[in-house]
């Protein structure tokens, strides 16, 4: 114990400089000591996650369970929202809140609109001049009903796995609400990042699969693992829709200059089958370059078809196709069926498309490609539903898009249709969030407030929001009707006399399958992606594409455990849309 | 208390008062650096995944990860690609910079200086939007095609970026237009700085510019030349940002440097310990090329 009279007088001949040259070794390496025994202290606790990470200086315990109920479900509301609302007010009442307490929230920053940060503002439409209420702030709604704040921060939705895993390594946190694409959501449950929300639920009652509104049943699958229990809220169902030039296919010399070419009348309902798309793409192709005249003596510089090809969208594309083609991840005997001939026809038919793409389609993103779209220069598209609201509003979209559902194949002359959710995203707790560390009712009450049928309806019915449907009673309501039918076009390729885009949701549903949610699914689609985008720009031939996807794929399985991803695709198996279902002879 | 005296006066004597105070840093920086470097070997050795479990509980596999990596076509092709940009794009800037600093070193031009200064504005730019600008110039409808369209008078639409030759010949012009200006720089901070007793007694017999270059102005640049190609070498080695955003390593996997592919397993996919023996290869690659490269430079032995 140094007095601290003494600790002063030696300060003192610090700074005079009379220390003696031992004394400042002494010190010296003392001090380089404590810093080397705090560094290997600080890795270890990294590795061994003692929560030693910025912002956390203790070890910290994290709760992992639901407060203890001291009401039930039924006295805190008759909503879900209303629920959430009075449990964290009840909580802050109790003092289970700490004061200060706010949620973190890491959020995809495509999807910030729906919500904040450029809630509430207005933006002006570029093609109409119109100014559009953005989103409203949902966010600040919250904090005015429960006092607690969010802080909302954004990454680019593949770098917010990066994030989640990190966390899991170091098992400290900063974020305590993550949105994450479902697919990755076995990643995060093995990882410990998500917490359980089982019990969460039960006392709370988010009413995903129960309640007047749950979740579109094939969404909500998604949220539980094949043990029943829970694990996320809905963000957005997000699925392909299919845009074509309604003004080019309702054009009568455009219509007989296509059935003199190719023996059948242009589909003006959308195309059933891929290859009608081929066919089409191949039509409006014919006008591509310098100014071409079209049959309606009009002149136009089109391509074909503008369908993403970068690894993720291939990727999805793919899997679209070799299900509809009747083609399986696993066989019984739990071997990765993907060298056959289904996956072989499903790349050539890929391929076959892009001779008639805009090039771009490889490197592009959303922004790249609605000027072309927009512009005339892309006769069909795809994108996701909601999307479409953008771009109607463009010069194209007085005339009218044709949105179509998922084109299919003929198997066993019967079509097949399969829509893959290729992007639905849910929000998790973060298990080692700062708040949820403490209580994790409360970011678990804001997830159950924001996705509640009144709020979420909300959320969504406005031109900012970009998200899609994901409630059941979603494409019911008059508000969301309202905002989509006001910017979309009535639907031709759904059923003449509907109204357009809640009609298109409603029978899109129809062939919905679930989300692949696999153990590794990131490395697993940045593989397939890889190897036939590697295929399709001709840097390999088709067959290495297969064999690279089934060696790596089996690679995957292997390392992460082959019966527990049979299983997890057996989960999957059941959200097969009935056409599937009755294909395979699966009850 | 002798025996104290004793061993700092020995201390003392062998190493001097200096060295014995930078001692303290030096434990510092060994954690910093050995630490986590002990720690990468020790993973590479494990099946770790932060998605299979803990890493401390992790088996030991052996060289099982050092043997797969080594065997796996994509590791190699990142090997092979990444060479083929530095080799590219370091020879490219090497030229261009030897190239403009002569022009520079042999020319008197009003306004010097602000062209010097201006060349060094590439260097400044963060090679993420270097990467996005490039992306731009060589999209199809980017304005490459916009500019070679005007002038031909025919709509060019060539895919520059996903035929994988045209891809990583436009990784290696938006690296070499980066750094082009940091080997002018070191060569021309070279040449200012060599002797012009040599050079002036070459003139005076007779000399072209050409040889005065060749036989005396190059030799003497040797060992700052060596130092600029080892420096931008082992930098474009770690190439990430400018392929990441350009061709996010397609078409297929043509333009995937290490970094990107380390960057996707480690990070992206979680196979952290497989990635750790990808990293401890390549380092010992880089530590006994660099070590071969500057041996040149090192003192010789009597």
């Amino acid at each position: 114990m140094v007095d601290s009279e003494e600790a002063d007088i030696e300060n003192e001949q610090f700074f005079k400089r009379r220390m003696t040259r031992r004394q400042a070794i002494a010190k010296a390496t003392a001090a380089g000591a404590a810093i080397g025994v705090a560094i290997v202290a600080g890795a270890g606790g990294y590795f061994a996650g003692t929560s030693v990470s910025p912002g956390k200086s203790s070890t910290t315990t994290v709760t992992t369970t639901a407060t203890q109920a001291t009401t039930s479900a039924v006295s805190l509301g008759a909503t879900p929202a209303d629920r959430a609302v009075n449990a964290v007010n009840a909580l802050k009442a109790s003092g289970a809140i700490p004061a200060g307490a706010k949620i973190r929230f890491l959020e995809a920053a495509f999807r910030a609109g729906n919500m904040t940060p450029t809630a509430g503002q207005t933006r002006t439409d570029p093609y109409t001049g119109k100014v559009i209420q953005n989103s409203i702030n949902m966010l600040t709604k919250w904090n005015d009903l429960t006092g607690v704040p969010v802080e909302m921060d954004l990454l680019n939705d593949l770098q917010l796995y990066d994030k989640a895993i990190s966390e899991a390594t170091t098992k400290a946190g900063t974020w305590d609400f993550l949105g994450q694409r479902i697919d990755f959501l076995v990643d995060f449950i093995n990882s410990g990042v998500a917490l359980d929300l089982t019990a969460f639920e039960a006392k709370y009652v988010p009413e995903i699969r129960t309640g007047n509104c749950p979740v579109t049943p094939v969404f909500a699958q998604g949220y539980y693992t094949s043990d029943g229990k829970y694990w996320g809220f809905p963000g957005c169902g997000d699925w392909f829709s299919y845009y074509n030039r309604r003004d080019l296919v309702t054009n009568p010399k455009l219509q007989s200059a296509f059935e003199t070419q190719f023996g059948y009348q242009l589909p003006v309902q959308g195309p059933d089958t891929w290859a009608q798309v081929l066919d089409m793409a191949k039509f409006f192709d014919m006008y591509k370059g310098s100014e071409q005249t079209l049959p309606d003596g009009s002149t136009a510089t089109l391509r074909g078809s503008y369908f993403f090809r970068d690894n993720w969208f291939s990727n999805i594309e793919f899997r679209i196709r070799f299900l509809e083609l009747g083609g399986l991840l696993f066989d019984n005997n739990k071997n990765v069926t993907l060298d056959n001939a289904i996956t072989r026809q499903a790349l050539t038919d890929m391929k076959a498309l892009t001779s008639y793409q805009v090039k771009d389609a490889f490197t592009s993103s959303w922004p790249t490609m609605y000027p072309n779209y927009s512009n005339k220069q892309v006769f069909q598209t795809i994108s996701w539903a909601s999307v479409a609201q953008f771009a109607a509003s463009g010069p194209v979209g007085g005339q009218g898009f044709g949105v179509y559902q998922t084109p299919g194949y003929l198997v066993n002359n019967k079509l097949i249709r399969v829509t893959v959710l290729y992007d639905q995203t849910s929000y998790i707790i973060e298990k080692y969030g700062k708040l949820t560390s403490v209580v994790p009712d409360v970011p678990f009450l804001f997830g159950q407030w924001l996705t509640d049928p009144e709020i979420s309806t909300q959320e969504l019915a406005n031109p900012g929001a970009i998200s899609d449907y994901f409630r059941t009673c979603h494409g019911q309501d008059e508000r969301m009707i309202a905002t989509f039918f006001a910017v979309w076009p009535p639907n031709p390729g759904i059923e003449p006399g509907r109204r357009g885009a809640a009609e298109a949701f409603d029978v899109q549903f129809q062939s919905l399958c679930g989300t692949w949610q696999m153990a590794g699914m990131h490395e697993l689609q940045d593989l397939w992606g890889t190897q036939m985008n590697a295929y399709f720009t001709g840097v390999q031939d088709v067959d290495t594409s297969v064999k690279n996807m089934q060696s790596g794929t089996d690679g995957v399985m292997d390392r992460l455990g082959r019966d527990a991803q049979f299983q997890r695709w057996q989960h999957v198996v059941q959200t097969f849309p009935p056409a599937l279902k009755v294909l395979h002879g699966i009850s | 208390m002798d025996n104290k005296k004793g061993r700092t006066s020995w201390l003392k004597r062998k190493f001097g008062f200096n060295v014995l105070l930078i001692i303290p840093l030096q434990v510092v920086l060994n954690f910093v650096l050995i630490v986590p470097f002990a720690l990468a070997i020790y993973l590479s050795l494990t099946n770790w995944s932060p998605i299979t479990g803990t890493w401390y509980t992790s088996p030991i596999v052996g060289a099982d990860n050092y043997v797969s990596i080594l065997t796996t076509l994509r590791f190699q092709q990142a090997i092979y690609n990444t060479l083929v940009i530095v080799g590219g794009a370091v020879t490219l800037e090497f030229v261009l910079g030897l190239v403009l600093a002569l022009a520079f070193f042999s020319w008197d031009f009003r306004g010097k200086s602000i062209f010097a200064s201006f060349f060094l504005v590439p260097m400044m730019v963060i090679p993420a939007i270097s990467g996005f600008t490039f992306q731009t110039i060589f999209a199809t409808q980017g304005a490459l095609n916009d500019v070679l369209t005007r002038i031909s008078g025919t709509a060019v639409a060539v895919d520059w970026l996903h035929v994988p030759s045209s891809a990583l010949l436009a990784v290696i012009l938006a690296d070499a237009w980066q750094w082009t200006p940091f080997m002018f720089l070191l060569m021309y901070a070279g040449m200012t700085a060599l002797p012009s007793d040599p050079i002036r007694a070459a003139r005076v017999m007779g000399a072209t510019e050409r040889q005065i270059f060749r036989r005396i102005m190059l030799p003497m640049l040797r060992p700052i030349i060596t130092i600029a190609l080892i420096i931008r070498s082992l930098e474009a080695f770690k190439i990430f940002d400018v392929p990441f955003i350009m061709t996010q390593g397609g078409p297929g996997t043509t333009t995937e440097t290490i970094s990107i592919f380390l960057y996707k397993f480690a990070i992206e996919f979680a196979r952290v310990a497989w990635a750790s023996a990808g990293a401890i290869v390549i380092f010992v690659a880089i530590v006994f090329v660099t070590l071969w490269a500057s041996k040149p430079l090192l003192p010789k032995a009597e």
